[in-house]
This record gives C-alpha cells, sequence and structure tokens, in this order.
C-alpha cells in the first residue's frame, strides 16, 4: 500500500496495518444496510410474483411431455392396430366357417396367399419388384377382401343367394390367379 | 496392358448414365425373343430384317447383357437405376416370337406380327399392330392395346385397360381398374373385375358374345340402332337402366328401367332387342353391387 512490503503473519492474528488496509478498502461492492434490506425484500417478493410464471412454465412443460407421451402411445397404438388390421385382412383363413376352412378352392388360395407373402418378403426374389406394383398387389387383395366380406355377408342372410355364391367364388378365384400372376412375374422379373 | 486399357474404355461407357449403346445379333425371321427392361421405357418394334438390334441409353447402375442363338435370344438392361433414365429401342425381325418383362419400364410394341407376351410390374404397356396374339398384363400401369388380333388377353390390378381394334377373342380383367372395350366388331369377349368401371361399345359381331362380371363396378353398354342382342343382365344390390331407341327399342324407345324384373333386391333382365330374324349374340352381365347402363349408339 505504502510502497513497503508486508511482513509475513503471524498466529497474533492480521497485522495492523494489513487490517488497516482492508478497512480502507473501497465499500462499493458490498450494498449499504438500507440498500441490501431493500434487496432482500426484493429478493423475497420475486418468488411470490415470479411462482405464477415458474408454475405457468412448468406446466407447460408438463402438458408438453404429456402431449409427447401420448401422442408416442397413440403412433405407437395405431402402428399395433394396423399391423394387426394387415395381418387379419391378409390372412385368407380369418373369418372363414368350418365348411369353408375345408374347402380344396380356399386351402388353395391360403397356399398361395402364402406363396406370395413368402416370395415379396425374400430380399432376393423381390429385389427388381417396384414398390408401387407390390403396394397394387396388396391393393387388390384388400378391394377383392372387402368384396368378399360384402359377398358373404349377403350369402349369410340369404344362403339361397345365387349371385353371392358365385361372386365369393369368381372373387377368390380372381384372388388366387392375381397372385400366382405376381408371383410368376416377381421371378421372371 | 494395353488390352486392359481397351477392356477398360469400351466397358466404361456401358455403365454410364447417358452413353449411347448399341448392340446387335442375328436372328431367324421366327425367332422367339425375350427382352427385360427395369426401368425407364422400352419400345419393341418389328423390322424386315434378320437382325435383333438394341440400342438407347442406360441409367446409371443398368447395363446391357444379350446373347443366345439365331432362333431364340435373351437380351435387355439389367441392374438397379440409381441415376438417370434408360431407353432403349429393340428392334426384332417382325415375325419374332417375343416376351417382354420390365420392372417399372414403360413398353411400347409396334409392327409385330406373331406372339406378343408383355408382363410389367409397374410400367404401362401400349401395344399395337396386325398380330397373331397379345398376352399383356401390368399390375398398377395402364395397358393401351390397340391391335387385330384373333386372341388377346389384357391383365390389371389397379391401371386402365382400353382396349381398341379388331379382336375376335378377348378376355379382360382388372380389380379397381377401369376397362374400356371399343372393338369393331366385338367379338367373343369375357371382362372380369371387381370394383372396375366397364365400358363396351360397338358393334358385336354375329358369332360374338359378351360376358361380363363385376361386383361393384358400373357397366355401360352402347350398340349400334341396328344391332340384335339377347340380352341376359342381373343386377343384385344394383339396378339396371337405359333407353334403346331405333330398331333396338321396337317402335317406341323402350325404357329397361320399366321392363326389368325385380324380385327382392334384385334387377334382372332377359330379352331380345334389335331386328327380328337375324343372329342375336348373347349379352350377359352380372354385378352384385354395379348398375347396368344401355344405350343405343348415335348413328
Amino acid at each position: 500500500m505504502n510502497g513497503r512490503p508486508l511482513p509475513p503473519p503471524h498466529d497474533s492474528g492480521p497485522d495492523p496495518r494489513l487490517r488497516a488496509a482492508l478497512d480502507a478498502l473501497p465499500r462499493e461492492r458490498t450494498p449499504p444496510p438500507d440498500k441490501w434490506e431493500q434487496i432482500r425484500g426484493t429478493l423475497a417478493m420475486v418468488p411470490r410474483d415470479g411462482a405464477p410464471a415458474v408454475r405457468r412454465r412448468r406446466t407447460r412443460m408438463q402438458w408438453t411431455a404429456l402431449t409427447a407421451i401420448a401422442a408416442t402411445l397413440l403412433i405407437a397404438f395405431s402402428a399395433l392396430a394396423s399391423r394387426g388390421i394387415r395381418r387379419a385382412s391378409s390372412d385368407p383363413l380369418a373369418g372363414l366357417s368350418e365348411d369353408e376352412r375345408r374347402d380344396p378352392r380356399v386351402l388353395a388360395l391360403v397356399a398361395q396367399t402364402r406363396n406370395w407373402h413368402a416370395a415379396a418378403n425374400d430380399s432376393l426374389r423381390s429385389a427388381r419388384w417396384p414398390a408401387a406394383a407390390r403396394v397394387a398387389v396388396d391393393g387388390a387383395i384388400e378391394s377383392t377382401n372387402r368384396a368378399l366380406v360384402t359377398a358373404r355377408a349377403a350369402l349369410a342372410r340369404d344362403p339361397n343367394d345365387v349371385t353371392a355364391r358365385e361372386a365369393i367364388d369368381a372373387l377368390r378365384d380372381q384372388q388366387r390367379a392375381i397372385l400366382q400372376h405376381a408371383i410368376t412375374l416377381l421371378d421372371d422379373i | 496392358m494395353l488390352t486392359t486399357i481397351a477392356m477398360w474404355a469400351t466397358a466404361t461407357p456401358a455403365r454410364a448414365q447417358g452413353a449411347a449403346q448399341r448392340r446387335g445379333w442375328r436372328a431367324s425371321p421366327t425367332a422367339a425373343v425375350k427382352i427385360h427392361a427395369p426401368s425407364g421405357a422400352l419400345v419393341v418394334q418389328g423390322w424386315g430384317r434378320d437382325s435383333v438390334l438394341i440400342e438407347g441409353t442406360l441409367a446409371t447402375g443398368e447395363s446391357f447383357f444379350g446373347g443366345g442363338t439365331v432362333n431364340g435370344l435373351k437380351l435387355g438392361a439389367e441392374g438397379t437405376a440409381t441415376a438417370g433414365r434408360t431407353t432403349l429401342l429393340v428392334r426384332v425381325p417382325a415375325g419374332a416370337r417375343v416376351v417382354i418383362r420390365s420392372g417399372s419400364a414403360d413398353v411400347k410394341v409396334i409392327g409385330l406380327t406373331a406372339t406378343i407376351d408383355v408382363g410389367s410390374a409397374a410400367g404401362n404397356v401400349d401395344v399395337s399392330g396386325d398380330t397373331e396374339a397379345v398376352t399383356a398384363e401390368s399390375i398398377s400401369g395402364d395397358l393401351h392395346i390397340a391391335v387385330n388380333a384373333p386372341t388377346l388377353r389384357a391383365r390389371t390390378t389397379g391401371g386402365r385397360l382400353d382396349i381398341a381394334g379388331r379382336i375376335l377373342e378377348a378376355q379382360l380383367t382388372s380389380v379397381s381398374g377401369a376397362i374400356t372395350l371399343s372393338a369393331q366388331p366385338i367379338g367373343t369377349v369375357r371382362v372380369e373385375t371387381v370394383d372396375g368401371a366397364v365400358d363396351i361399345h360397338g358393334a358385336i359381331a354375329k358369332t360374338g358374345s359378351i360376358d361380363v362380371h363385376t361386383f361393384g363396378g358400373t357397366v355401360d353398354l352402347a350398340f349400334p340402332a341396328d344391332q340384335a342382342a339377347a340380352l341376359d343382365l342381373r343386377a343384385t344390390d344394383g339396378a339396371i337402366a337405359g333407353i334403346l331407341t331405333g330398331s333396338q327399342g321396337g317402335i317406341a324407345p323402350l325404357d329397361l328401367r320399366s321392363v326389368a324384373e325385380r324380385t327382392g333386391n334384385t334387377m334382372s333382365l332377359s330379352r331380345v332387342i334389335g331386328p327380328l330374324g337375324g343372329p342375336a349374340p348373347p349379352v350377359t352381365v352380372r354385378t352384385m353391387r354395379g348398375r347396368i347402363r344401355l344405350r343405343t349408339l348415335p348413328r
């Protein structure tokens, strides 16, 4: 402070010169007591004034998280559901009576459907098979399945409905033909 | 070393997008030729020479292949296109028996006189000319056939079938694709569709017949005023409608709705129309949910 070096401290406490020097340090960095009380009062008020904002932020975050979780669950559920529906609709045995399950024409269709799935899911066999064709085959099977459901319902209402019976046979033949042609073409291109 | 450089120089353009390619083989006038086109566009044209020529540009990732004997050849493009577009022109003897297989390539066939068999997964197919027999199929593409041929088999699932020309016997099949037949005259025709709309218009040959089966597709039939036909129509959960004029309907226009029988939810009509005394080709329509409409073509 005064240009002379300070002696090392000893056990009796700070050197009076050092204390004096410390006391001489400016006090701007420490607020005056009244200012300090004001600050403390303000700090005490901040939580009261800031709580709604914090709560709002927390609530918003909670809602965002909940929405995200709900969306994730919804997506997962719909994916599983559509997969299940696809599986069910692509299962030719689904919803068939015992008589139908013994029908050779139905069994031939079941075999053909399984052949198609095996071919379409074989990455080597289906390497050159365009996505549009795959979509078209799936769409065609779904279309015929929908028509089959309608025709079977008509036959259930009237077991003597010749048109419905003919339609069911024709639709199954057509499904089998679609799959057969698709498999042949898939292996040939 | 020089040989290696020469091989590289000749081989590299075959894989480069945009580089024109050209290869040829000797072939007998009735050779069996099988052509492959994975993507892009393919035109197959008959010519009067005893050779097969393939030329065009290849997409990146595809390459030419080909070989065989004078009586049997297999050629085309192979590989998977990663960029660009393949465009091929294949010339074959006009009398060659041609089989074409396409992935997504659009196929056009012109000037062939023997059998034609086109199978495409997703490409459109266009066949024209005077030919012995045509088999055409596209799983998802449209088919446009305008030929003079004894027999035609055309099949699609979601694409459109547009058939014209002079065909003695035709089998047309779709699932949801619309089917239009305007052959002159109409020979023996069988149409099967699930939900596709069917439109058949024109004169039926004296030895011809029309047999249409739909599930939900609408069926529109239109014949000339002097066309005789033995109608056998049945629409379950559907309807029969239309007005026939001229000699088809008798002296006054015939409203088919008023003469069709209704039993429960089924409408049916069995009636001979047109001039009496001549042959009346059978016209049979069965639909589960569709509508059947008949009309007389304007003179």
